[in-house]
């Protein structure tokens, strides 16, 4: 008799399962009737707060916003939105407390592993992971993990998941500033042998300065996310309406959008409310962008 | 850095600034080719740092204060190019 009810449960619970299941693509169905982003990309903020507000402990936080990173990552996906950027971890954050950082850090080896193991979202979506940022100031462990992560998934090309890890925006025009240059001077040090020697000095000078002149195209292509589209939708949990030095070159025409709920808190709802908000300001922005 | 305090905090002159799309991305190309030129006979290629890019900005009239609040008015809230280097932590409503 006990079995008997256990089993009507769990077949009730699938079948709820499979109408929910039914209604989302239904729900998504509708919304694809508008234009769709293709890169959608997250601050996820609030963790801490969440840990406090729900009187966990430190860090606690931080692992119920991964599974609420999962779940928008695999609506995401659903929904056919082919990039996905997330902010993981500043360079900024490096200046918090030692045990946290290194908590967060143990974190996400541990997460990459366990993403790695189950293969479940990446596979089924054909998900590649590319971590973007300074890594040469991660830990042994961690860009060991990474490299992990990046060589596990390299074959998978139907969608991509771009992780923000020791970055920042400056450091990212920093970083392309300094590999456009560098470009310029191995290609004027080639060329300095053979084409300057019988040059007059003005002459020599007025070459210099004209062939060290950087076009945006040549910091374009050293920026990190080079070769990706720039995103549609930023979205920064937990009401905040700073981008802290996350993408500010690549979102000139990308619509911001900061609801109140924390990073844990975040929902399928949020992300639908996003992007019905996109749709409609999407021919604003592409106008806009014609304009540029 | 110590003019752009000053000039935020003198409380007896305000500043109207107005900028354009050209001054955000082709802004930061201008201070990377005074960058390049700066150091080009310079025999050890230098390593820059955020401090000699806010520099090259400033030199190349791409400096100035970073807005504590950008009011964006019309229907997105988009910054549509604002310079990236002033606005890293500034609230956008």
């Amino acid at each position: 008799m006990e079995s008997l009810n256990k089993s009507s449960q769990s077949g009730i619970k699938g079948l709820f399962a499979s109408f929910v299941g039914f209604l989302r693509k239904c729900i998504f169905h509708v919304l694809s009737v508008g234009p769709m982003p293709t890169h959608i990309a997250f601050i996820m903020d609030g963790n801490r707060r969440y840990a406090r507000k729900k009187n966990l402990k430190e860090g606690a936080g931080h692992r119920v916003g991964f599974l609420a990173f999962l779940s928008t990552l695999k609506y995401g996906y659903e929904l056919g939105v082919k990039y996905v950027t997330v902010y993981a971890f500043s360079i900024d954050n490096f200046k918090r407390r030692a045990k946290e950082v290194q908590y967060v850090m143990d974190l996400l080896d541990e997460k990459l592993e366990e993403l790695l193991n189950q293969k479940s979202i990446l596979d089924s979506y054909g998900v590649r992971i590319r971590f973007i940022g300074n890594l040469s100031l991660l830990n042994e462990s961690t860009r060991v993990a990474t490299e992990k992560a990046m060589a596990g998934t390299a074959k998978n090309d139907k969608a991509v998941l771009l992780i923000c890890l020791a970055y920042s925006s400056t450091d990212e025009i920093v970083h392309a500033v300094q590999e456009a240059c560098n470009e310029k001077w191995n290609k004027l040090q080639e060329m300095d042998s053979n084409e300057r020697g019988n040059d007059s000095i003005l002459a020599t000078r007025a070459m210099t300065h004209k062939e060290c002149a950087i076009k945006l195209a040549d910091l374009e292509r050293h920026m990190y996310l080079s070769g990706v589209p720039d995103p549609d939708i930023l979205i920064r949990s937990s009401g905040e309406s700073r981008l802290s030095n996350f993408l500010l070159w690549q979102t000139t025409y990308c619509h911001l959008y900061s609801p109140a709920a924390l990073w844990p808190e975040i929902s399928l709802w949020t992300l639908l409310w996003a992007i019905l908000n996109f749709q409609q300001a999407e021919a604003y922005l592409e106008k806009k962008k014609k304009l540029a | 850095e110590d003019g752009e305090k000053s000039s935020c905090l003198d409380e007896t002159q305000r500043t109207l600034e107005f900028l354009s799309i050209s001054d955000g991305k082709e802004g930061t190309a201008k201070a990377a080719s005074h960058l390049c030129t700066k150091y080009l006979e310079v025999s050890d290629e230098p390593t820059f740092t955020e401090e000699s890019m806010g520099e090259a900005l400033r030199a190349v009239g791409c400096g100035g204060p970073q807005p504590n609040l950008l009011l964006v008015y019309g229907p997105v809230r988009c910054h549509l190019g604002f310079p990236a280097w002033r606005m890293r932590y500034t609230v956008i409503v």
